[in-house]
This record gives C-alpha cells, structure tokens and sequence, in this order.
C-alpha cells in the first residue's frame, strides 16, 4: 500500500505536467524567439560542459583508476563532492574561486582581462563544475574493470602510451564514457542552482532552461510548463539512452 | 639476437629470481609449477613488470639494469609476447589484430595490412581475417595470437603457456604452428609451461623453475640425467631421493639404507626408475641387498598398469602391472617388501 502511495508521489508530478501542458499552442510557444534563444544556448553550454567534463574528466578517471599515490582516496572524495554539494553552494564556490575577486578569478582578469562570472562562460563552469563527477565515476568505473592485459598486450607490439590508450582503452571503456557523458549532459542542461548563483539570468548569455522556467512561472505559467516539457523529455530519453545500464538489473 | 638476463623482483613477501640466457640456436623451455614465478621472469622480460634488481641485455641493447637506472618501456623493447588467454582485441578484427604490431611501429594501413596478411598466411588464418575474436576457437585465436606477435618483428618471442588454456585437439594444432613459427623465424624464444612433457619435447635448453628460484636448468638430456629434485623427478619420470653416502651405501630418509654398485661418499642425489623396483608378499629370496619391508600409501590405476607410492622411502613412486597388484591385493596401508638392484641405481653429488 504504501508502496503504491510512493509510486503515485513519484507519477503525478509528471503525469499532471503532461497533462496541463498546452499541447495545442507548444510548437507556437516553442518557436517564439526568446525561448529559441534560450533552448539554444542551453544546448551550447550544456555540450560544452560536457565536453569539457570528457577532455579533463578522463584523464582524471585514469588517474583515479590506475595510479598510485597518497591521498587518492581524498581526491576521489573530491570529485565526487559536487554531486552531493547543495548546487547554490557550488555557486558560492565558485565565486570565491572565480570571482572578479576570487583567487583564480582576479588572476584571470588582472592578466588576461577575463571574467566568468555573468557570462556564458561562466555558465558552462558552472555546469561543468556540477556535471563532470557523473563522467568521472562511469569512465574509472570501466576503466577498473578493463583488463590491463588488453594494454600491455598492445605495448608489447610497439604501441606508445597514446596509442595504447587511443585504439585499445578507449574502445574499451567507450559505452561507459557515452552513458557517463549523457548523464553529465543530463545534469548539465538541467543545472540550476549554480548557474543562477555564479551566472545570473540573463538572456541570452546565461539564462539557460531552468532559469528560464522558473522565471516564466509568474508571468507565463505556460511557456513554463513548456520550457518544462522540453527537460522532462531530455529525461526520458537520456533513460532510454542508459535503460540497458539502469533498467535491467532486475 | 642474444639474451642475457639477470632478473629479480619482489612479489609481495617472496622474490622470483632467475638467470636466463637464450638465442635463436638454442630454445629455452622455462618449466615449472604453478605459481613457481615462471610468468613473472618474462613479464620482466617484456618489460610490463620492472626489475628490482638485475640486468637485461638482448643482442647490444641494454633492455634494463637497475645499476645505471635503465628501464625500457614494453613499447620500447622489440620483444613480443603471446599471452596464455591470447588477449586478441575484441573490438578489432583478426586481421586489425595482426596488423596493430606494424601499425604501432610506423607503417602505413596498407603496408601493415600486407604485413598482416601474409602472416596470416603463414599460418592458414587468411579466411579469418574479417572476423572478430570472439567468433574464434581457441586454438584459432591462439594461432592469431603468434601470427600478431611475430607481425610486429621481435627480436625476442615469449611464448606465456600458449596451450596451457586449449583442449587436447587443438593443443596439436596450436604446438605446430608454434613450431613452424620458431623454426622459420630468426627470434630468439623462451616458452613457458607448466607441463613437463612439453618441455622435454620443446625445449634445446630447459630452465626449471620452483617457488621463485631456478632449482636446475640444462639440456633435456642433462635434466632426465640428473633430477636435482622430487618436481624434475616426476618430469623426467624418476623417483629423486637426497641422501648421504658413506662408501657403497647412501642413507635416505625414512630410516632406510640403499646399497650403490659404486661407493659415493659426502651428500648425494639418487634417482631409480618406478620399474626398477619390485613389490613381493614375502621377504624375496636371493643374492639382492636392497630389500626392505614399507606400507603402501597410495594406489592408482591406469590403462593395464598400476602405480603405488611406498610409505618408505617416503613418496617413492614405483609402476607394477596391474596383474601382480591384484595378486598381491595391493591398496593403501597394505605391508609389502620392495627390492631394488644396485645396478639400476643412478647416483650424483648433490
């Protein structure tokens, strides 16, 4: 019975937003040029997040899975802190390290005359800073459970460690770098708290969904239920993605 | 090319060290139980595995020496490797696969690819050059295995136990086309194996190897000659027995004296074959001195012959014909006496 009552908590939200969405007018919603703009730039930062989270994630799941040093269980730690981080308090962080006034920000913009905060830039930090954990635990989850053999079979016959890695590891792990990169793609796109915190709101540089949505609330609960529609099927089909990961273990 | 190797490393609480010398002329056979360290030696070898002390030198390169701090990638030492379980690539074709050592090493696809097909050849694999690993039988991935090493043009072939995961049939199979590869080829091989017969049958020099150490190596026929101990005893199908003589006789453990045809004196080896000795009823008449009374420990048939291990001297194998172990109702704890002739004693300082 109770049960029951916990599925229902968990169905009606959704079921009740599908079901007030204004179907008839979506595409109309959908296409004015402010939420164009908006899905737009969502899509650029969320892909680059992503990107980013693979091109300094990897080797950091590497790291994690194959070295051996001192305080590698402080750093795994560490990486996975942001998941379980409050989002605001990640923007909080990411101010004082970033900040014009922060200690890598006022670098950044005493030397390079960059700044992050309020920018799309900044956007895609913070999404990165919260997405990347998700790529780090899959990737050094199949990076342990690959067999070193496979590379030292491959060194044997000349292949230097780059090449080792790029025609042996990486086709290895490459399902689990795909299924972690959409669920950092997931988190990214739908990322929130940080955001609004250390980028703002501002159209068309750092109002992305989210922010979006929750800023139409009060003054067009439809566009909001229509920003809303585009996440919920971003959810579903990242789980449609990974259901052969996550839906099959019973 | 050829190999001088001083190896040394340190597993876990105990060390593996071996001193392994091979060329093309000669094919080394390291030998041994399991877990004697043999895999270790030409992880080392390969370079996937560093020394902890020691020095390794293939024709006037110098692979490794913990004294001057060299240390070659596996990347960096032309020396290749097949792998007991063949760790094909699953994700490459057998052709890929054979063609990733020329690739790795600067040719371009088409040359690698050639260079692949015609060791594919070699060894009759060319129709399976577009299929995946795992569609291979054993013996066949094995054989792919070789073809991928030896495409890579080594200077050295470790060969890691290359039957050791194959049924019988295709052990055969894999055996000639190893052959074939070692005689062609200008490499310089050291095989690994834990089976005995192998060696014997393989190997131009065998290297035993037991619980990290070399315990004896030399030539198949030095070996059957000499076993220095109970595990090349059994290779070589002798009982090995250390003793100490005192003129023509050699105490031995179990409170038991053998009597020699020639008198050897100081800590000695000495080896009888398990049909040298007879098992009687009754104290057996007659002119020979090496008679003594044991129990039976142990029985075991096979085909039309029987082998008994004595209580005394401990562990001795000895082979009757399954006619004589019926009439003698052979079967653990039955009393027996044993005979032996002096003559068929063979005996070396230890």
């Amino acid at each position: 019975m109770l049960a029951l009552v916990g599925a229902a908590f968990l169905a009606l939200p959704i079921a009740t937003i599908l079901w007030r969405a204004p179907w008839s007018r979506l595409g109309e919603l959908l296409a004015s040029e402010e939420l164009v703009t908006t899905l737009r730039l969502s899509l650029f930062c969320s892909l680059w997040a992503t990107a980013l989270s693979a091109l300094v994630g990897i080797p950091l799941a590497w790291l994690l899975a194959r070295g051996s040093f001192r305080g590698k269980r402080f750093l795994r730690g560490l990486v996975i802190l942001p998941v379980v981080l409050p989002p605001v308090i990640a923007g909080l962080a990411l101010i004082t390290a970033f900040g014009r006034s922060g200690v890598m920000g006022r670098w950044l913009f005493e030397t390079f005359d960059v700044s992050l905060p309020f920018t799309t830039a900044g956007t895609i930090l913070a999404e990165t800073f919260v997405a990347m954990p998700f790529l780090v635990l899959a990737v050094e989850g199949a990076l342990r459970s690959t067999e070193r053999g496979y590379e030292d079979a491959a060194a044997t016959l000349g292949a230097g460690s780059w090449t080792v890695f790029r025609r042996v590891t990486l086709p290895a792990i490459a399902p689990a770098l795909l299924s972690g990169a959409l669920l950092a793609w997931a988190r990214a796109i739908g990322e929130f708290g940080a955001t609004i915190t250390f980028a703002g709101n501002l159209p068309g540089a750092t109002r992305t969904i989210p922010l979006a949505a929750f800023f139409a609330l009060q003054r067009e609960p439809e566009a909001a239920i229509a920003l809303s529609l585009v996440l919920v099927a971003v959810s579903l089909g990242v789980l449609i993605g990974l259901r052969d990961r996550w839906l099959v273990r019973a | 090319m050829k190999l001088r190797a001083d190896v040394r490393v340190g597993r876990g609480d105990r060390t593996i060290a071996a001193h392994v010398v091979a060329d093309p002329s000669r094919r080394v056979v390291i030998v041994g139980p399991n877990g004697a360290g043999k895999s270790t030696v030409l992880a080392a070898l390969a370079g996937t595995v560093r020394l902890d002390e020691g020095r390794i030198e293939l024709g006037d390169r110098l692979l490794a020496d913990t004294d001057t701090d060299v240390h070659l990638g596996p990347h960096e030492r032309n020396v290749g490797v097949v792998f007991q379980d063949g760790l094909l690539f699953p994700h490459m074709t057998v052709l890929d696969n054979v063609a990733f050592g020329p690739r790795s090493r600067g040719a371009s696809r088409d040359r690698a690819g050639r260079r692949a097909r015609e060791e594919l050849e070699r060894f009759d694999l060319h129709s399976l050059a577009e299929a995946r690993p795992r569609a291979l039988s054993g013996g066949e991935a094995q054989r792919v295995a070789l073809a991928r090493a030896l495409a890579a043009g080594p200077d050295l072939l470790l060969l890691d136990e290359p039957f050791g995961a194959l049924d019988v049939t295709s052990r055969v199979e894999v055996r000639r086309a190893v052959r074939l590869a070692l005689d062609e080829s200008s490499a310089t091989a050291i095989l690994v194996t834990h089976d005995p017969v192998e060696a014997l049958a393989m190997g131009d020099r065998i290297v035993v190897m037991e619980k990290g150490r070399v315990s004896q190596s030399g030539s198949p026929d030095e070996i059957r000659a000499r076993p220095r101990s109970a595990y090349v005893g059994d290779l070589v199908g002798l009982n090995v027995i250390h003793g100490r003589g005192q003129g023509d006789s050699v105490e031995i453990p179990g409170d038991t004296a053998l009597t020699l045809a020639e008198p050897m004196d100081g800590p000695v080896i000495v080896t009888f074959h398990p049909h040298a000795v007879s098992l009687h009823a009754t104290r057996p008449e007659g002119s020979m001195r090496n008679v003594w009374e044991t129990s039976v420990r142990h029985v075991e048939h096979f085909g039309g012959r029987v082998r008994v291990e004595l209580d005394s001297p401990p562990g001795a194998a000895v082979e009757v014909t399954g006619a004589a172990a019926s009439e003698l109702g052979l079967a653990g704890g039955r009393r027996v006496w044993a005979s032996l002739k002096a003559t068929e004693i063979g005996c070396f300082p230890a």
